[in-house]
């Protein structure tokens, strides 16, 4: 769902400024934990995720499992590290997705105006007009469940708000007087979109981009958690908090862990997203 | 959509003005409804012929031959030419008919009129609850930046939408459900009971389904009180979840307008501080903060299903939930459509307050 702006109150700007730097590397340094985890679980985790052992099911957090293990005796900290890979790894994808063909879509609305623009853009209201969860419940269900129905319902229904961000911003760089020179010395439309006016939308589609990754994330462990998403014995993150519900008396850490390591990775993005956006305004 | 950090006001552009007309407006609003609706349905029904369960097999059920499975399908006219059965399923919307639940059995309006109270009652609940305390506190912020309020604050405003939705509902469940003697039943979760208040417990007659407001018709204080504890957890969790971007945002445009000239004009006249900053100032302000609501209470329409899920609370979303689960596609196609024309008939409602606190709009009209 929504994630807040992150209001700067008005202290003195070299204090300010200060303390945003300081948000800023920690969120780089976590994000690059988590891309650690991403790409190289095996070798972080420290036991085989997948492994039963019925014995030990529902061990409370020891040195031996730091998080505890499951109802089939699995260690909660293997399976959140080789989680991030299902998690993270489909919020990038999904924002990615929504991104490039915002950015297409957008630009291209942009571009040709007029008729084609209203055409367009009234689609994209329309997608926009739609609630997400119940649309990407119908999505998942006629497409059967799975990770990858659930990835093709969010991006389906997030670029319209990235063809909605760029078509505004390409419509003003197009005023600039730059690219009138790129006309005048005839260059070509794609030439001029390419290289003239998309890279001038790379700043705030980063921002949007980062703070995105958050949102997809919460958005894609909500519907894991009603069950619309990675199928078991995925230790998809929103998956294994749903896994945990049925145990939530009985197995604390189980429900606890998994939910503050998507809370944790989510406000990251978040921090680094407004972080990046401050820097870029001022 | 949820994830757009800026307000983002679905519906047709203040540019294309077909006329100036109250009506004309009423009218262009009718038809921009219609045309979602259309596409929402469209789109459902398209998606529904690639369902990978047979609709007839499920109905028909477990027991049943081939023979009976091939009855089932011509009797619910699965047999017809896609395109038939697409003008046959419009025709039947416009007369309000949404077709036969496959796992209830019965019209799945019914269902729906069945569930909507319950649902209603906790979005108008929480709603209330998330936006007078969040536009409360972030003008708090605003006017005394400073201090241990402010630190606090911005960690809400900054975790609480940070934090899934499903994960605070399972966590007060483990550490305030588990306590009876506080909240009894609901939430209980070795207590697979619909969470909404009991009215035969209660002693309260069922008029409107909705726990608060049959306690209050029947004028009963104790159901009165069962149904705030029942829906106490529930709607805590909406509001922590939601009440971040409403503190957040009203601080920022509250702030933004104290630093205007008119504020220290108005102030330079000596007028009262409740006067310059409430009457005025945060009047200005609330119009992005409006926007944002409005957006956050349609999003409401859909993200219930999550909490309702949670709770055992038995709305629509948790009617939504269970049509999921069944593979009821009827019912699930149903809920999206209705969920649509209420999403975009709150976000038209919501356009009709900015008058109220910009003259200058309707003036500009």
């Amino acid at each position: 769902m929504t994630v807040a702006e992150l209001p700067a109150a008005p202290e003195a700007a070299s204090r300010t400024r200060k303390a945003g730097r300081g948000v800023m590397w920690w969120s780089v340094a976590t994000v690059a934990v988590l891309a650690a985890l991403v790409l190289i679980p095996g070798l972080l985790a420290p036991a085989d995720p997948y492994k039963l052992d019925i014995i030990n099911r529902f061990t409370p957090p020891n040195a031996g499992n730091l998080f505890g293990t499951d109802d089939s005796g699995r260690d909660i900290l293997s399976r959140v590290i080789h989680g991030a890979r299902y998690s993270i790894g489909s919020a990038v994808l999904i924002i990615t997705v929504a991104a490039l063909v915002g950015t297409i879509y957008g630009s291209l609305a942009a571009w040709y105006g007029g008729i084609l623009d209203r055409l367009l853009m009234r689609t994209v209201d329309v997608f926009l007009a739609f609630p997400y969860l119940v649309f990407a419940m119908a999505v998942a269900a006629s497409m059967g469940r799975g990770l990858t129905s659930t990835i093709v319902a969010l991006s389906l229904l997030w670029w319209p708000s990235y063809a909605r961000m760029i078509r505004g911003q390409v419509k003003s760089i197009l005023n600039d007087y730059h690219i009138r020179a790129a006309i005048t010395l005839g260059a070509r439309r794609g030439q001029i979109l390419r290289w003239h006016v998309i890279p001038h939308t790379y700043n705030q589609l980063l921002v949007r981009f980062t703070l995105d990754i958050g949102n997809a994330l919460v958005a894609l462990t909500g519907l894991a958690f009603l069950g619309l998403g990675a199928t078991p014995p995925l230790p998809e993150w929103g998956r294994m908090v749903a896994d945990s519900k049925q145990f939530a008396l009985l197995a604390w850490w189980y429900a606890v862990f998994p939910g503050i390591v998507i809370f944790v990775t989510v406000l990251n993005f978040v921090l680094l997203g407004e972080a990046l956006r401050k820097r870029s305004t001022s | 959509m949820t994830q757009g950090r800026y307000p983002e006001v679905t519906g047709p552009a203040p540019g294309l003005r077909f006329g100036a007309g109250r009506l004309a407006r009423f009218a262009k609003g009718v038809v921009w409804l219609l045309v979602v609706v259309l596409v929402a349905v469209s789109i459902t029904f398209a998606l529904s012929r690639i369902v990978p369960a047979d609709p007839a097999r499920l109905a028909a059920g477990l027991e049943a031959g081939p023979e009976q499975v091939e009855r089932v399908r011509q009797d619910m006219g699965l047999d017809d030419p896609v395109m038939v059965q697409y003008v046959r399923y419009i025709t039947g919307l416009v007369r309000g008919d949404f077709g036969d639940s496959i796992r209830t059995r019965g019209p799945i309006l019914d269902d729906v009129v069945e569930a909507l109270p319950a649902s209603i009652e906790l979005i108008v609940v929480s709603f209330t609850i998330f936006a007078a305390l969040g536009i409360l506190a972030g003008a708090a912020w605003a006017y005394w930046p400073r201090g241990v309020h402010a630190v606090l604050l911005r960690v809400v405003a900054v975790a609480g939408s940070a934090v899934p939705v499903f994960w605070v509902g399972l966590l007060l469940q483990i550490f305030l459900a588990a306590r009876p003697d506080w909240f009894p039943l609901v939430a209980r979760l070795d207590f697979p009971v619909a969470g909404n208040l009991n009215h035969e417990a209660a002693g309260i007659a069922e008029v409107t389904g909705a726990g608060l407001l049959d306690a209050l018709i029947a004028r009963s204080p104790s159901a009165m009180w069962e149904a705030a504890r029942v829906l106490f957890l529930p709607v805590m969790t909406i509001v922590i979840h939601n009440i971040a971007l409403t503190i957040a945002l009203t601080r920022s445009s509250l702030a933004d307008q104290l630093d205007r000239e008119y504020v220290r004009a108005a102030r330079a006249r000596g007028l009262s501080e409740w006067r310059v900053v409430v009457v005025d100032a945060l009047r200005n302000a609330l119009n992005p903060v409006v926007t944002m609501l409005g957006l956050q209470l349609g999003w409401l329409l859909g993200g219930v299903v999550i909490v309702e899920v949670i709770f055992s609370w038995p709305g629509i979303g948790l009617y939504a939930f269970s049509s999921f689960q069944s593979f009821d596609y009827n019912a699930i196609m149903a809920i999206t459509v209705l969920a649509t024309a209420g999403f975009v008939l709150v976000n038209a409602l919501v356009g009709q307050i900015y008058p109220l606190l910009d003259p200058r709009i309707k003036e500009a009209r």
